[in-house]
């Protein structure tokens, strides 16, 4: 049967829309379209600001109506987008205060802090184009990986042979004989290497988005640019860094990390992720 | 895209010819789907598709999901070097039987 909230009932400048559902946040695909879910206990109010992928201005920016706000949630349907090619953000009204700890600025386009992939560190160490208006861009991701019958595999604690790894370290030598050193898939390719150690256990040093420009700087003797390499400033806590995966500036960062967790796991080998949540670069509303 | 559709000895051959990305990807799927019959052996033969983003990826797989939930087979030809890569590092190629050539799908159909 088909689900009556498959139908728009506003329209923004051509854009079909509906309200959304609060839960889960981030963006979910529903039929017809996506759902855009953004929290803020401060904002006042909130608009959706759609790209064209590597477009330098947006494609649109929609409001989002009253009636779209459930509490301290934003949330609103979007109908036929062409999801590969577009990029989001927001911008959000509120109060600038320091003191008491808002510093609301609706000049600027924020990042979604939920979004499962950025764009804008699409391979690493390549200079991005300092003028863009908005640098870190959310990208919407299916969630339909094919994890088959994958789990983790629960080994316990007094067994585990922990190889701590940096994703881009491990393989980026030539040395390493893999065909795209410093990603994700070059791991996968040292499987055997990894078995031959008898490592139960990878434990792999932050993958989660950030800014490897961050606080860079050129030394002068050498004009060499050093950069944030270990990746403790997150951007974005549910995002693989594009950056470490060979198939970043394809968009499909998510699927490759996913491919390496389920084919570590189906040769023995148990995953844990280095994550702070104290060292981030987001700006929380 | 363009979707060109033979049947060789027993087997559905289907021959794409551009690129498989979320704009072309709905058509080509809704003609792949109209050969899903139960028992079907199917090629793709992929050699003339140059690029193929994520979309042209869970295409696939809901095709190979479709076709081996009615006890057929399919098997996919002419990938190129970069598409084969991509399918490997994102872990859709694990799924697939993948050969050369359409010579070569067919042997493999046939027994």
């Amino acid at each position: 049967m088909e689900r009556v909230d498959a139908y728009p009932t506003h329209e923004y400048q051509g854009f079909k829309l509906r309200p959304g559902k609060p839960f889960p946040f981030g963006t979910t695909f529903v039929p017809g379209g996506v759902n855009f879910s953004i929290y803020s206990s401060h904002a006042t109010s909130c608009t959706l600001v759609l790209f064209n992928k590597g477009e330098p201005q947006p494609k649109v920016e929609i409001p989002f109506p009253d009636e779209f706000r459930i509490g301290d949630v934003f949330a609103m349907i979007v109908f036929d987008l062409s999801y590969e090619n577009i990029e989001y953000g927001y911008r959000m009204e509120g109060p600038f205060d320091p003191q008491q700890g808002h510093r609301f600025d609706s000049s600027k386009i924020l990042l979604d802090p939920y979004a499962k992939a950025v764009s804008g560190r699409d391979v690493w160490g390549k200079p991005p184009n300092w003028d863009d208006i908005f640098l870190h861009r959310s990208l919407l991701v299916f969630d339909d990986f094919d994890w088959a019958d994958d789990r983790p595999l629960e080994i316990p604690m007094e067994d585990l042979v922990i190889y701590e790894m940096h994703v881009r370290s491990f393989t980026r030598h030539p040395s390493s004989g893999v065909k795209f050193p410093g990603t994700f898939a070059g791991i996968r390719q040292k499987l055997p290497y990894l078995k031959e150690l008898g490592v139960n256990c990878v434990e792999l040093m932050p993958i989660y988005e950030f800014d490897e420009f961050e606080n860079s700087r050129i030394i002068p003797e050498t004009g060499e640019t050093l950069m944030n390499y270990w990746g403790y400033s997150t951007v974005g806590f549910f995002a693989p860094k594009s950056g470490l995966a060979a198939t970043g500036k394809l968009g499909m960062q998510v699927d490759e990390l996913k491919a390496l967790v389920k084919e570590l796991h189906r040769n023995g080998i148990e995953v844990f992720l280095d994550s702070r949540a104290l060292t981030t670069r987001l700006i929380i509303c | 895209m363009e979707v060109i559709r033979s049947i060789v000895q027993d087997v559905n051959v289907v021959r794409l010819a551009g690129d498989l990305d979320g704009n072309t990807t709905p058509n080509v799927q809704a003609e792949i789907m109209l050969l899903a019959i139960p028992n079907v052996k199917m090629i793709l033969d992929m050699s003339e598709v140059a690029f193929m983003s994520s979309a042209g990826l869970r295409m696939l797989l809901v095709m190979y999901r479709t076709i081996i939930g009615k006890s057929g087979k399919v098997v996919l030809v002419g990938l190129s070097e970069d598409i084969r890569d991509t399918m490997a590092m994102t872990g859709f190629l694990d799924f697939f039987t993948y050969l050369e050539t359409l010579d070569d799908g067919l042997k493999n159909l046939s027994y």
